[in-house]
């Protein structure tokens, strides 16, 4: 009768009646809660406090409206292509003139410590280097919902190519969300 | 004059100790499991940082539903040791840069965010409630 002391004791009196209840009670909510979680827990979308790699619509727009990013961004959310040049700032008519030494220049984002060190502006279209310091890995993620969506594997370095439209964009790190910082671009 | 049985099997007290530790394990999956995927990014090598928190997330599921089953010193003890764990893994990793130790990956993350101290805060506070919870087993007299 010992091993069995949890569950004699539960069925004795009011409280033993109320404590029943509970019992198989509160096993059905933690069930519940367990399904909920373990039904939407492991998609990488799911962390995300802005929703950017989600499939609806993005809660948080760039910080600045005035030059709305492109309507067609990128399916992979890798970065926006460099292709879509007419829709920008009429470079027709420059002769490449003396092949640009600034355009040689590397653009790096660095990651150290846990933060952005972002430069101040970037040219559209830029590629851009992510170099990453710390040991873990991180993303660079535009709150925009697939503009640009870059992991950085700890200690080394990756590229993207910045949107073409000037603006800022605000961008986060998925496994660290409060890691945020806006690429200016202009 | 009317007696009061402060020894009664189950009482009110034990039981808001017991829902509470049960709180905290939810707490304590739900996170976890939200936050696998995205670690798991952060954390990639050895048993990946994504795999331990659904490991953690999966035991604090057995032993909440135990706990609210059974409500036994072994129960407690369990949830205990879940929470425990979880707690001071989060402090640790958040504090100390503590390297790969074998399969473990190096999980150094020297910042708070919101999840994380949510956690944080339930797992503390349910470890220490379920050490309650198993003194106040503890006085009870087996019938």
């Amino acid at each position: 009768m010992r091993f069995l002391t949890p569950l004699a004791n539960l069925s004795t009196g009011p409280t033993g009646t109320s404590a029943r209840r509970f019992g198989s009670s509160a096993a059905a909510g933690f069930l519940a809660v367990a399904l909920v979680a373990g039904c939407g827990g492991d998609a990488e979308e799911q962390a995300s406090p802005t929703g950017a790699a989600g499939e609806t619509t993005s809660p948080s727009e760039p910080a600045a409206t005035d030059t709305a990013p492109r309507s067609s961004a990128p399916e992979d959310g890798e970065a926006a292509p460099a292709d879509a040049g007419a829709a920008t700032q009429a470079p027709a008519d420059e002769p490449e003139d003396s092949s640009e030494d600034a355009a040689v220049e590397e653009v790096v984002i660095t990651i150290s410590d846990f933060a952005f060190d972002v430069p101040e502006t970037v040219a559209p279209g830029t590629e851009v280097t992510i170099r990453n310091e710390d040991r873990v890995g991180h993303t660079v993620t535009s709150d925009e919902e697939g503009l640009f969506d870059t992991l950085v594997a700890g200690g080394t370095e990756e590229t993207f190519i910045v949107p073409e439209e000037p603006g800022e964009y605000s961008f986060y790190c998925r496994p660290h969300p409060n890691m945020i910082d806006t690429l200016v671009i202009g | 004059m009317r007696s009061v049985d402060y020894r009664s099997p189950t009482s009110k007290l034990e039981l808001l100790v017991r829902a509470l530790v049960v709180l905290a394990l939810a707490v304590d999956a739900l996170i976890h499991f939200r936050l696998a995927g995205n670690f798991s990014l952060a954390v990639p090598g050895g048993i990946a940082g994504g795999t331990l928190f659904r490991l953690q997330a999966g035991a604090a599921i057995l032993a909440g539903i135990f706990l609210a089953v059974r409500g036994s010193r072994g129960a407690y003890a369990l949830a205990g040791l879940v929470l425990l764990s979880a707690f001071v893994a989060v402090m640790l990793y958040r504090y100390v840069d503590v390297p790969a130790i074998g399969p473990i990956p190096a999980m150094y993350e020297p910042i708070w965010y919101f999840e994380k101290s949510l956690s944080a805060v339930a797992t503390g506070l349910g470890a220490v409630l379920a050490g309650a919870g198993l003194l106040l087993q503890r006085g009870r007299k087996p019938q």
